[in-house]
């Protein structure tokens, strides 16, 4: 009888227990603190990331660091290096100016004095001091006056491009990602160096957002 | 030997309920879901440099793999509804994301991001199940090949426009003078429903709103007509059945299953009980009964607690048409007037309205509006 009556109380209160609490989310949260940039994150997907970015801005600059037309001039040549003419037909959202802007200041600092970095993406702001100053709105300063703005011998290009691909049956996609650097003659149009980084990933989401 | 039975059943339904008790009401995470919705509330109102933000938030969670997650291990588990799972929306739902986000990044004259965007929610289109209706977002390729024209790409702009004629043979390609584009959306968002017994199969139903509008605009005296390009609700019902479905479905049969076996336990328990006075063994018969009713009460407890309900959370500040045409307009153009037709060509005149024409730094417009 005992048992007969604990049996009906579990019962009863199995019967009448319903789902009551809410859930909160209690997971201890995270100080901020630095990762690093080179390495692939838990949280990336196909796209082109950080690590990419560092990969292929430092690969560029080694292989760029090696190219005697550019190093070995007598008299250091002036280059471009943006991401001006740096053209995305991928299918990743990227901010173009990450890889320009890392691989010129990776250069300049690399080059030491062998490379000289025409600012063009700065020229707005050269024009209006050089305004001011042939104005007479402000002194000439200390360093020397020019006719213009320097010219530029070389300047960075490049492309892009991605393919992808979906097993239509698993939902696994896969991205390969070519990027092309060029540096271009600006007088005579041909390539005096160029290269390329390529890579693929594929990842395949939860089945419950299949 | 039959106290031992009972004592053991007895733990079971003891585990069963400590079980029961640990489980909880959750719904999964709203974060993409409430990005989405105020991601277009500041587009609308212009809050463009927020909506980005917004926009780039969503999107990194939607193309952010969940190879395993606490949330979706959860909703994949019997005792959990669907919509337990992190929220990252339905394809039509992730492919108006990249369409609002490629719209942002055309207005700041990022036409190779406005383009990766337009072909990202394409992608999330690639995921239909039905052959048929896989990557099929007109709208999509539209604005891919019209950001590849901004960007330069003679090949690309071909390519985009080309498979556009593939889908909508009789949409007139942009002239090659044209610098604006011009999109205008109508009516409410597609509406998710959970259908069936136990609520386990996701249906779609159109959006209560303005339906079956054509559009017009007005450009020096001319009346031209916008392309109706993308019906949203079509987009969203003819995807096909989803690889969750199946597992939703599986819960519900499980569901099903337990709770007929534990029903028809409980009758033969009944029964056995009602007989058993006729039989010498009558106590031990009662006590069989009471041994299977007790067998027949935790089968349907367990059924009770299985939840096969499917995800109807959706993006609920959606349009539900997409009218999209090019023109070339000079560049001191300040605005463009719009007026609406109903499905009996009866003019809507209250919806009438003047839209401004935004100019990007190259000299390319923009001109994008919602009526609902």
């Amino acid at each position: 009888m005992n048992i007969q009556k604990k049996i009906v109380g579990v019962v009863s209160v199995l019967l009448i227990s319903a789902c009551s609490s809410v859930e909160i989310d209690n997971t201890e949260g995270q100080s901020s603190s630095y990762v690093d940039s080179t390495k692939a994150k838990e949280t990336s997907g196909v796209g082109i990331g950080s690590n990419d970015i560092t990969g292929m801005t430092d690969k560029m600059l080694s292989s760029m660091m090696a190219n005697p037309i550019l190093l070995n001039r007598d008299k250091a040549p002036r280059i471009i290096v943006d991401a001006e003419y740096i053209t995305n037909e991928s299918t990743s959202r990227v901010n173009k100016n990450l890889l320009g802007d890392r691989l010129r200041i990776q250069l300049n600092r690399a080059a030491n004095g062998r490379l000289v970095f025409v600012a063009r993406h700065l020229s707005d702001m050269v024009s209006k001091e050089r305004e001011l100053k042939r104005d007479g709105m402000v002194d000439a300063g200390t360093n020397r006056t020019t006719q213009a703005q320097a010219g530029a011998d070389y300047r960075l290009g490049g492309r892009i491009m991605s393919h992808d691909a979906l097993q239509t049956d698993t939902q696994k996609t896969s991205r390969y990602h070519l990027i092309t650097f060029e540096m271009i003659d600006l007088e005579l149009g041909t390539v005096v160096w160029s290269d390329l980084y390529e890579f693929e990933k594929s990842a395949q989401d939860n089945v419950m957002y299949r | 030997m039959f106290k031992q039975l009972t004592s053991s059943i007895s733990t079971l339904l003891t585990l069963i309920l400590l079980f029961e008790s640990a489980l909880v009401c959750a719904s999964g995470n709203d974060e993409v879901l409430k990005n989405m919705e105020s991601g277009y509330e500041q587009f609308q109102s212009g809050g463009l440099k927020l909506s980005e933000q917004i926009f780039d938030q969503v999107l990194l969670n939607i193309e952010t793999v969940f190879a395993d997650s606490d949330s979706a291990r959860k909703a994949r588990s019997l005792w959990y509804s669907e919509d337990n799972k992190a929220f990252k929306g339905e394809p039509y739902e992730r492919s108006m994301a990249y369409y609002y986000r490629g719209l942002l990044y055309l207005l700041n004259a990022e036409y190779g991001n406005a383009r990766a965007s337009f072909l990202g929610g394409l992608m999330q289109d690639a995921f239909a199940e039905e052959a048929q209706h896989r990557s099929d977002f007109a709208s999509l390729m539209l604005l891919s090949a019209w950001s590849a024209r901004l960007m330069g790409s003679d090949y690309l702009e071909k390519d985009g426009f080309d498979e556009l004629l593939k889908f909508r043979p009789d949409f007139i390609l942009p002239d090659a003078t044209h610098n604006t584009l011009v999109v205008v959306e109508t009516g409410a968002a597609p509406r998710k429903l959970a259908d069936g017994i136990g609520h386990y199969e996701l249906v779609y139903r159109k959006g209560k709103g303005l339906e079956d509008v054509a559009v017009k605009m007005t450009h020096k005296g001319a009346l031209l007509d916008l392309y109706p390009m993308e019906d949203l609700y079509w987009q969203a019902s003819t995807r096909g059945g989803r690889q969750v479905d199946r597992i939703v479905k599986g819960k519900a049969v499980f569901k099903s299953e337990q709770a007929n076996f534990g029903s028809g336990l409980s009758k033969v328990a009944n029964n056995a009980l009602m007989v058993s006075e006729l039989f010498e063994e009558s106590s031990e018969i009662a006590l069989v009964s009471g041994v299977l009713s007790l067998v027949g009460v935790a089968q349907m407890a367990v059924a009770t607690k299985v939840d096969a309900r499917v995800d109807t959370r959706y993006w609920s500040n959606l349009p539900a048409m997409l009218h999209v045409q090019t023109i070339k307009l000079e560049q001191d153009t300040k605005a463009l007037d719009f007026s609406f037709i109903d499905d009996f060509d009866d003019p809507i005149t209250e919806l009438n309205q003047t839209t401004k024409v935004v100019w990007d730094k190259n000299g390319n417009g923009l001109v994008w509006l919602r009526v609902e």
